[in-house]
């Protein structure tokens, strides 16, 4: 019986739930192969060398300035942590394109949605894990989820989020582009540029005046005025709305994107 | 029967054809001449904008003097990942093999790279420096130390080279070169009193960020080009540059011997 049906070209591929369940099984190959045991020692490493640094370098500075940098950087991290998780995730889609995999995946009777669907489950494991291990090691420095459990939950849950609507529009530009080898050059630059036009490392008011506007709705800044209000003592509901709604944004213009990119190269 | 004077020319043709072989590969990627050169201005622009207040206010001076050598410095890291890289596939494609079959000396390949390297690192580093005095920076000290401002660049370029190959040589896979090379150039990079003034560091790093060969040449390079303490710093990144390319090319020669004999 299963034998017959698992060879049934009918009913593998339309409808939500083949949709989930090829999702689930490929998300969990991708997962397992992109993860090994050093994969996941450096993709631990990196957050925590970017905020020993930053930590170690503006720490005094910032405490002139009057801001608890203990408590400032760790969201800032995380942020940037998603944009990197962002950009890894195209060389996943372009590992997947030239090795063959995307167009042997292709030819089979699954759900096609979810070849793309599962480099977002990866990214989504990745962000989790850097997220994971930069909280961990900013509570050694002093920073505090100041609300309760459940605003330390929407803090990861909203990381996350954007980490998952980056990766939709990098898998877009992965499918659309024909030369891998130069999209993490071609990615770096706006990625300096939305990383440091933002309020992760300083706050707005020390940008110069004609670039405060431009850095106070960047997404970046309203995810990381998000993720610091929910582990904040209070938490505020604009920037936390405007974080979402940039979040939703984002999500639904890049996954169609991916969509149509995805549905474009059969 | 070859003379010693053969020796040496036949030498020397290899090397110069072995350089001008490393550096056309980079010249034949569009995107990795663009960004070698985007990068290090782009770099600098948000360094300056974002950080130039923090920091500006707090020490004297104008911030682009102190951060230009850094970002200047880091287009040799930028450097690292393609030239390790270069020798890691040479290494692996089977070059070397055909290499040992000609009447050519297989030595010449190692010193090529380095000198192609170093060739594109004070390239972009004068291009780098363009785009600093665009938004402020100024040889103060005249034109003998802007030489020698580039000079150390270039010695600083030569260990970085030298660590690149080795590593180039000794890794087993393609991404180990990039964790290996990116993460404790990321550490150095912050972690050097370019960035910021030494006093701003924590106490218990102090002593590190003072030794760090970036700071070193950093601190060097803003004192041939703004004013300030040249000899010692000068003296502890000559130190750095020797003893660290001694070692790495000690090691990558063996290395390289191992693999061609």
């Amino acid at each position: 019986m299963t034998a017959v049906a698992a060879t049934s070209f009918v009913g593998t591929e339309r409808g939500f739930l083949n949709f989930a369940h090829a999702t689930w099984v490929l998300g969990g190959r991708t997962v397992r192969t992109t993860f090994s045991a050093g994969r996941l020692f450096l993709i631990a490493l990196a957050p925590l060398t970017f905020f020993v640094a930053l930590q170690a370098v503006f720490a005094k500075l910032m405490a002139a300035q009057g801001v608890d940098y203990a408590q400032f950087l760790p969201p800032a991290i995380v942020v940037q942590t998603t944009m990197i998780t962002a950009m890894w995730t195209v060389m996943v889609v372009g590992e997947q394109r030239m090795s063959g995999l995307m167009d042997r995946l292709r030819t089979m009777p699954i759900n096609h949605g979810a070849v793309p669907a599962s480099i977002l489950v990866a990214a989504a494991v990745r962000a989790a894990v850097q997220i994971g291990v930069t909280v961990a090691a900013s509570y050694l420095v002093g920073f505090r989820f100041l609300g309760g459990i459940a605003e330390a939950i929407a803090f990861v849950l909203l990381a996350a989020a954007f980490a998952v609507a980056l990766s939709a529009g990098t898998i877009a530009v992965g499918l659309n582009v024909t030369d891998h080898g130069s999209v993490a050059n071609t990615l770096f630059v706006p990625y300096i540029l939305l990383l440091m036009l933002s309020t992760l490392f300083v706050p707005a008011t020390l940008f110069p005046g004609w670039l405060q506007p431009v850095v106070e709705l960047s997404p970046v800044s309203a995810v990381v005025e998000a993720l610091r209000s929910l582990a904040g003592p209070e938490q505020a509901a604009v920037p936390i709305l405007f974080a979402v709604a940039w979040i939703v944004v984002l999500g639904t213009v890049f996954g169609t994107a991916a969509r149509r990119a995805f549905r474009r190269s059969e | 029967m070859t003379t010693q004077l053969e020796l040496v020319r036949a030498r020397y043709t290899e090397i110069v054809v072995f350089s001008g072989r490393s550096i056309r590969q980079f010249l034949r990627s569009p995107s990795a001449v663009v960004s070698a050169t985007i990068f290090p201005i782009v770099m600098l622009g948000m360094q300056v904008i974002t950080f130039g207040r923090l920091v500006g206010d707090a020490v004297p001076g104008d911030y682009v003097d102190r951060v230009a050598p850094l970002v200047v410095l880091t287009t040799c890291t930028f450097v690292m990942e393609t030239a390790a890289f270069g020798l890691y596939y040479d290494a692996r494609t089977g070059l070397l093999d055909r290499l040992r079959t000609m009447a050519v000396s297989v030595t010449s390949l190692l010193a090529g790279r380095v000198f192609g390297d170093i060739a594109r690192i004070v390239v972009v580093a004068a291009i780098a420096t363009a785009a600093a005095h665009a938004i402020g920076f100024r040889f103060a000290e005249g034109p003998l130390a802007a030489l020698a401002f580039f000079a150390v660049l270039a010695a600083f370029g030569f260990m970085v080279t030298w660590i690149s190959l080795m590593v180039g040589l000794l890794v087993s896979s393609r991404v180990a070169i990039s964790g290996l090379l990116g993460l404790p150039t990321l550490l150095l990079y912050f972690l050097s009193s370019g960035f910021v003034p030494v006093e701003a560091f924590p106490e218990a790093l102090q002593p590190f960020v003072r030794i760090n060969p970036m700071s070193t040449t950093t601190e060097t390079m803003i004192g041939l080009s703004s004013g300030g303490p040249v000899a010692g710093p000068l003296l502890q990144t000559l130190a750095w540059v020797t003893g660290i390319s001694l070692l790495c090319a000690v090691l990558a020669s063996r290395k390289f011997r191992a693999l061609t004999h």
